[in-house]
């Protein structure tokens, strides 16, 4: 590929200091730039991408390959390695020691820009050689063009390449692309936003990157101005792109002036800044305590990678339209989807099945990344079957198969199934007649906790706490009054009011850590706090395999962010009324004209309107952490077990389980 | 006289039917009522009067038990009442002060209620004092003053804003109160800070809050009431209004303030409840529920939902009560007062005879 | 002039005369009566009289904290109204005539408390109270007369058998009590919905001064989160400000001293009740063997209680810091502890 092309959009070669990675980096940029944005071939679907793909995933940020790592390279994040995403090695090209990504992903993935692909594997070549250069004089453009690779650094902004059109010079600019593709070798995040997972956990390459990005366009906005541009960044391009507009940036950095055929790329990066003048946007909309996370996710079937098995395609969008959710079931539903396709797997010649399994189980992985950040649940039940197969690398290849679907088909009786049946009888032990019981949203153990302690004939009654914006726990409702448990459902708001008459409150799990505390659905630590206040015990139900080595402290640096839309009332949403509405009927006719003119807004939310306004942001958190000395008893299958002797299951019971 | 029970009747049956609904508002109009009765009605003794605006006061009570503010606001002007008698009386009898044997312990008697124990007992017979004409008017314009401070309520409540709030604070709220609205407004003009208000399902008020502060300029962040806990960790006060303040200090605040509070105590962050004094009742919660109000529960749990409403009991309280120990400062137009102080605020305006109308 | 009049022995027959006068009233009375027998002319004689009476009375009582209170109290009233007074004699008179009045509204006290305690009080409620008070027994027999069901669990408190006493007067007016050991507050505490305790003395920080065991159950309900509430009549509030449990005027360093305990029980002695119950073992065989039957049990109580009261090595009360009270029900309406002590700020400065 034409390494000015490669350059011109991408130049996540240089990362912040460009000084510094430069040259490791610039290599491996251009090459995973050139993949997926080397757009420049494929402008239309670069804008494609980044309208579609309001989140890219971030670029995987490895540590390059000279050892060294970007000021803004974040540590690597055990989220990938976890989930044993990290030693993908897609791109044979990759060297050693280079960032794990999912390059493979790119090969063959289908993308819609299968020619990034080309381009990116021709890349890799050059890279290669590049890789360990220096500094890569050769590559100015990357540099001085600082066009981020479109990889729409993950960093959650859908920031696409911001192709240059804004800045012409700004050295920066490259260093957030770079810092998010960076990584030698790390694929750039491609706009379709397939994950790169092999690094550090997208999540810190994403917090830098997106520092980086800003930073970036706010010295290619300085940059602009001081050159005499105008400071948007699109009029800039526009100028620029004019051939004989007579503007000559600061020749020290744009190197993208001097090369031939840079026209052509600016052409492109003007289309391409006013996507990213959208992402700029959506940028002031994030709120900056939570700025490492990745933005919601929204996956169709175009960005899957052509390649994937439709099963797991088709898991991957039921969650993210959250279709499934809910741990268990995410996890058995990703379990089977990869059943099938190792079922409907063939082999690729000169390889064997088990061999060859992991790499082609990654992309899938990741692409259900992309679709929702991977629960930790799947996480172990993922790491769980690269563990099998790894350990069954001589099988012949029927055999080999066939163990890895007894092996999936275990996992799921024996850590899920069975576990949940034992839990329910010790949790039986702990019921009693005369009880209520309040439990939060809807957790599948739980609910099946609950109907058997009803069909043995104990009589109690349910008290259902259920929260914006899902409203799971109607489900559980539903569940529970057809079975003819005497329920009472409120809202998270009335937990104060209605904690007084409850014995006990049982909740589900997303995950124990290790340090005792309990991730679980947001909203859950105000229920559990609220039962400590009142000395009422809290059980938690939760299998062994949704433990976790994580130790986390508070509900911010690892979370989900929902999308925002979800919580504004329309009558799209859950929500019947306004809000106004309500109000009036509580407060009479002197908030009717506030009523009047809020009804006027659209279809009646009050926050209807909230993106116009630039002081408004919506927060949609999805898990919270409950602190372990709200907990009382924690039920798994292994027994009754105080929380905070979550890491002496995991460290003496797991590894004979797992035989 | 008549005249009068029209007119309270009028504003019974507006509280009846919930159209006036809103401390500020409500107490406003309980207090021209309240001129109206007294300028117009015939009354020579204190306790004539006091009976009169006692009746009506009851009646009023009962049209909206919940709205604390009606008697809060009946209860001041009796207060008044009593004070300006006394006072009239005092001067009365002190110029009628001949040699006497009698312990006057004037000063002290209205005072000190131990002092009572031993004293006299103060409640002299209707002594056919002749009191002076401008008493009337002395009442009146007392409670004409009582009205001013109400309608100026936010002005001093909001000056107190940039001595509560510094710089890069993140500070979180609940539901929609005007107070708060207008503290946050009026420190925001100082102070660069981000708001984050939890909605308040199902009423949502928090929403409208949000609009409102993000018109203003201040960055503002709509959470969903479960992940109040879960943020709240990085704020560094929780500033909260509420319905009533009761004389133990607890509030009576919309449905959620609770976990707030809870969760602020938690995490040991501080937090400050701006109110006029007008909400600050001298009644005690004898039960967590006294005054509460069961809302509609069809926004909890809907007829969209099918059959499932006839099997499942749906609550949907609209106030929650927060105790003492959840709050640390009280912002009030007279100042900043901690929440053992208030017992001191009750005792300065209001009478320990007028706890209950019942007459 | 030498006084003849004794006052404590009116004050002791005034105690024996009416049970139901409580200590620092009777104080009050008697401190009347010395004044219609004191033959004091000047008002520095008079006050200096008074002053010494006070004293005597407080000295003569073993437990004296009420006792206190209610003298101080009559003394700053007596000051109080000593700075211009025309006539002495018609001054002594007005000061008995309100010394009367006082002693009537004293036991109008408790009425009026009782009534402002009975809202707390729900139906289906479980109350825990300790050893006897005159005052809550009267605010739980009102809220039963107000058609309100609840239980009562009272703490035996064996000192003083109070809980016993408690017990008798509660079943009487129907309702269900029952009594427990003090060890085991801490067993009952999460099926009480509050706890109830009464005052010898309320102190300036809003503190309380009860029998001994109140201190434990305030911090056994304050960690499970239930209402402590204080009844006191308001002449209870005393001038104190204890630092901690040692610093009441009540303290004596022989309590809770190490002394020897070879005490041998002689089975063949006769109980303080003069019956000749068997007590089967002696201290240290308690903790093994047979269980004692309960009169036997009963016996080796009254034997233990009376060694540790006559060695004077137990406390009989202890102090409740104001942090852990929720509310106190006074005549003077129901107060938050920094109430009380805005009212002794107001009476005494």
């Amino acid at each position: 590929m034409d390494p000015k092309k490669k350059t011109v959009g991408f130049a996540p070669d240089n990362d912040v200091n460009t000084a510094d990675l430069a040259s490791p980096g610039s290599s491996n940029n251009s090459s995973t730039v050139g993949s997926p944005v080397s757009a420049l071939g494929n402008t239309p679907d670069i804008g494609t991408h980044s309208v579609t793909f309001s989140a890219t995933t971030a670029e995987p940020r490895t540590i390059n390959a000279a050892g060294s790592r970007s000021s803004y390279e974040p540590m690597k994040s055990s989220y990938e390695e976890q989930w044993g995403l990290t030693d993908r090695t897609s791109s044979s090209s990759s060297s050693a020691g280079k960032a794990h990504k999912l390059a493979s992903p790119r090969e063959g993935s289908g993308f819609p820009n299968s020619n990034k692909d080309q381009a990116a594997g021709s890349n890799k070549k050059d890279t290669k050689g590049k890789r360990n250069s220096a500094s890569s004089p050769g590559n100015p453009g990357t540099s001085s063009t600082g066009k981020e690779s479109g990889s729409g650094k993950a960093s959650g902004l859908c920031i696409q390449p911001n192709v240059g059109a804004s800045s012409k010079d700004s050295p920066q600019s490259g260093g957030t692309a770079s810092a998010g593709s960076t990584g030698p070798g790390s694929a750039g995040g491609k706009p379709d936003g397939s994950q790169k997972p092999s690094a550090p956990s997208q999540k810190s390459m994403t917090k830098a990157e997106r520092r980086e990005l800003q930073e970036k366009q706010k010295a290619e906005k300085a940059a602009r101005v001081s050159a005499g541009l105008p400071a948007s960044g699109k009029k800039a391009a526009q100028i620029v792109s004019q051939p004989n507009s007579g503007f000559s940036p600061n020749p020290s950095k744009s190197l993208a002036t001097s090369f031939p055929g840079v026209e052509a790329e600016k052409a492109i990066a003007a289309a391409e800044s006013t996507s990213q003048a959208k992402r700029r946007e959506r940028l002031t909309k994030e709120i900056g305590l939570f700025a490492h996370l990745d933005p919601p996710k929204f996956a169709n079937t175009a960005s899957a990678p052509k390649d994937l098995h439709p099963a797991v395609v088709n898991v991957g969008l039921q969650m993210a339209q959250f279709k499934i959710c809910g741990a268990n079931a995410r996890c058995v539903a990703t379990l089977n989807a990869f059943r099938k396709a190792i079922q409907d797997y063939q082999t690729p010649p000169n390889n064997t099945l088990s061999r060859h399994m992991q790499t082609y189980l990654n992309p899938h992985i990741s692409y259900l990344v992309t679709c929702r950040p991977m629960a930790v649940s799947m996480g172990n039940a993922i790491r769980y079957l690269k563990y099998e197969i790894g350990k069954n690398l001589e099988l012949p290849d029927e055999d080999a198969r066939s163990l890895f679907l007894e092996k999936i088909d275990n996992f799921i009786r024996d850590r899920i199934t069975m576990a949940d049946q034992v839990i329910t009888s010790l949790g039986l032990q702990k019921i009693q007649d005369g009880d209520v019981i309040l439990t939060y949203a809807r957790s599948s153990v739980v609910e099946g906790l609950l109907l058997a302690a009803h069909a043995k004939g104990i009589k109690f009654k349910v008290i259902v706490v259920d929260s914006r914006p899902r409203f799971e726990g109607k489900q559980l409702l539903r569940a529970l009054a057809n079975a003819g448990v005497p329920c009472t459902y409120v809202l998270l708001t009335a937990i104060g009011h209605v904690m007084r008459e409850v014995s006990k409150v049982i909740l589900g799990a997303h995950s124990l850590l290790s340090n005792g505390a309990l991730y679980s659905r947001a909203g859950t630590a105000v229920v559990a706090m609220s039962a400590h206040e009142r000395k009422i015990p809290v059980i938690v139900c939760c299998e062994t395999y949704k433990f976790s080595d994580r130790v986390q402290l508070d509900s911010f640096v690892q979370n989900e962010i929902g999308n925002p839309d979800e919580l504004v009332n329309d009558q799209y949403n859950n929500y019947g009324h306004s809000s106004t509405r309500y109000h009036d009927s509580v407060r009479g006719s002197s908030s009717s004209t506030a009523a009047a003119t809020n009804g006027t807004k659209g279809s009646g939310g009050v926050l209807s309107d909230w993106k116009e306004l630039r002081d408004l942001k919506l927060l949609n958190l999805l898990y919270d952490l409950t602190p372990s000395e709200f907990v009382t008893v924690v039920i798994t299958e292994v027994g009754l077990i105080p929380c905070t002797s979550v890491p002496v299951i995991l460290r003496e019971f797991l590894p004979m389980m797992q035989q | 006289m008549s005249k009068n029970n029209e007119l309270v009747d009028d504003l019974v049956a507006k509280l009846k039917r919930r159209q006036l609904v809103g401390s500020s508002t409500v107490s406003q109009a309980t207090l021209k009522l309240l001129i109206v009765v007294i300028s117009k009605s015939n009354w020579t003794t204190c306790n004539q009067l006091v009976t009169i605006v006692k009746t009506v006061g009851q009646r009023l009570v009962q049209a909206n038990p919940t709205e604390l503010a009606v008697g809060n606001i009946v209860r001041r002007v009796l207060h008044v009442i009593r004070e300006e008698f006394h006072e009239a009386e005092s001067t009365i009898s002190h110029k009628n002060q001949a040699s006497t044997s009698e312990f006057h312990a004037a000063p002290l008697t209205t005072s000190s209620s131990m002092y009572n124990l031993l004293g006299e007992t103060g409640s002299t017979p209707d002594k056919n004092l002749q009191f002076p004409s401008s008493l009337r008017s002395n009442i009146i314009q007392e409670i004409r003053e009582i009205k001013d401070e109400l309608e100026n309520i936010y002005d001093n409540i909001k000056n107190q804003a940039s001595l509560q709030i510094h710089s890069n604070e993140i500070i979180m709220t609940i539901g929609r109160s005007k107070t708060v609205e207008e503290f946050l407004k009026m420190a925001a003009v100082k102070r660069k800070f981000q708001v984050l208000v939890a909605e308040s399902a199902p009423s949502y008020s928090g929403q409208e809050m949000a609009l409102e502060l993000s018109k203003a300029g201040i960055e503002t962040t709509v959470i969903p009431d479960s992940a109040v806990f879960a943020v709240m960790s990085r704020v560094n006060k929780v500033i909260l209004g509420t319905h009533a303040v009761l004389a133990n200090g607890g509030l009576v605040a919309i449905s959620g303030t609770h976990m707030m509070a809870a969760a602020a105590k938690h995490h040991s962050i501080p937090v400050v409840v701006c109110t006029g004094l007008y909400k600050l009742s001298p009644l005690y919660p004898y039960d967590e529920d006294t005054f509460n109000v069961q809302f509609n529960p069809d926004s909890v749990l809907g007829f969209e939902e099918g059959d499932l409403i006839d099997k499942v009991t749906v609550t949907n309280p609209y106030y929650d009560y927060v105790s003492p120990e959840f709050v640390n400062l009280f912002i009030t137009n007279q100042g900043g007062h901690p929440p053992s102080y208030l017992y001191r605020l009750i005792v300065e305006n209001y009478d320990p005879n007028d706890h209950s109308f019942d007459l | 002039m030498a006084e003849n009049f004794d006052v404590v022995a009116t004050y002791k027959t005034l105690l024996l005369t009416s049970p139901e006068l409580s200590m620092p009233v009777a104080a009050i009375q008697s401190l009347v009566e010395l004044i219609k027998h004191s033959k004091a002319t000047t008002m520095s004689e008079f006050m200096l009289s008074i002053k010494d009476a006070s004293q005597q009375l407080k000295s003569s009582v073993r437990n004296s904290i009420s006792l206190s209170a209610g003298c101080d109290l009559f003394l700053r009233f007596v000051t109080r109204n000593s700075q211009d007074v025309a006539d002495f004699e018609s001054w002594k008179r007005t000061l008995i005539v309100r010394g009367q009045s006082f002693v009537e509204k004293a036991d109008a006290c408790r009425y009026k408390i009782a009534d402002l305690g009975v809202p707390f009080i729900k139906d289906g409620s479980v109350i825990l109270i300790h050893a006897h008070s005159r005052v809550v027994s009267l605010l739980l027999q009102k809220a039963a007369e107000n058609h309100k069901r609840f239980k009562v669990f009272v703490t035996e408190s064996s000192q003083t058998q109070g809980g016993i006493q408690s017990a008798k007067v509660l079943r009487a007016a129907g309702i269900p009590t029952t009594i427990i050991l003090d060890a085991a507050v801490g067993y009952v505490i999460d099926k009480v919905d509050m706890v109830l305790v009464g005052a010898e003395g309320v102190v300036e920080n809003g503190g309380l001064i009860n029998q001994i065991g109140s201190y434990q159950m305030a911090i056994v309900a304050k960690a499970t989160n239930k209402p402590f509430y204080a009844v006191a009549e308001s002449y209870k509030f005393v001038r104190l400000f204890p630092l901690n449990q040692y610093d009441l005027p009540t303290y004596n360093a022989d309590t809770l001293s190490f002394q020897e305990l070879n005490v041998d029980y002689d089975e063949n002695a006769p109980n303080a009740d003069g019956s000749l119950g068997t007590v089967t073992g002696k201290t240290r065989s308690l903790a093994s063997d047979s269980p004692l039957t309960a009169t036997s049990q009963a016996a080796l109580h009254m034997k233990v209680s009376e060694d540790r009261a006559s060695q004077g090595s137990n406390p009989l009360v202890d102090y409740t810091p104001p942090n852990y009270i929720t509310l106190l029900f006074t005549d003077l309406g129901v107060l938050t502890p920094s109430g009380v002590s805005d009212e002794l700020i107001k009476l005494y400065l």
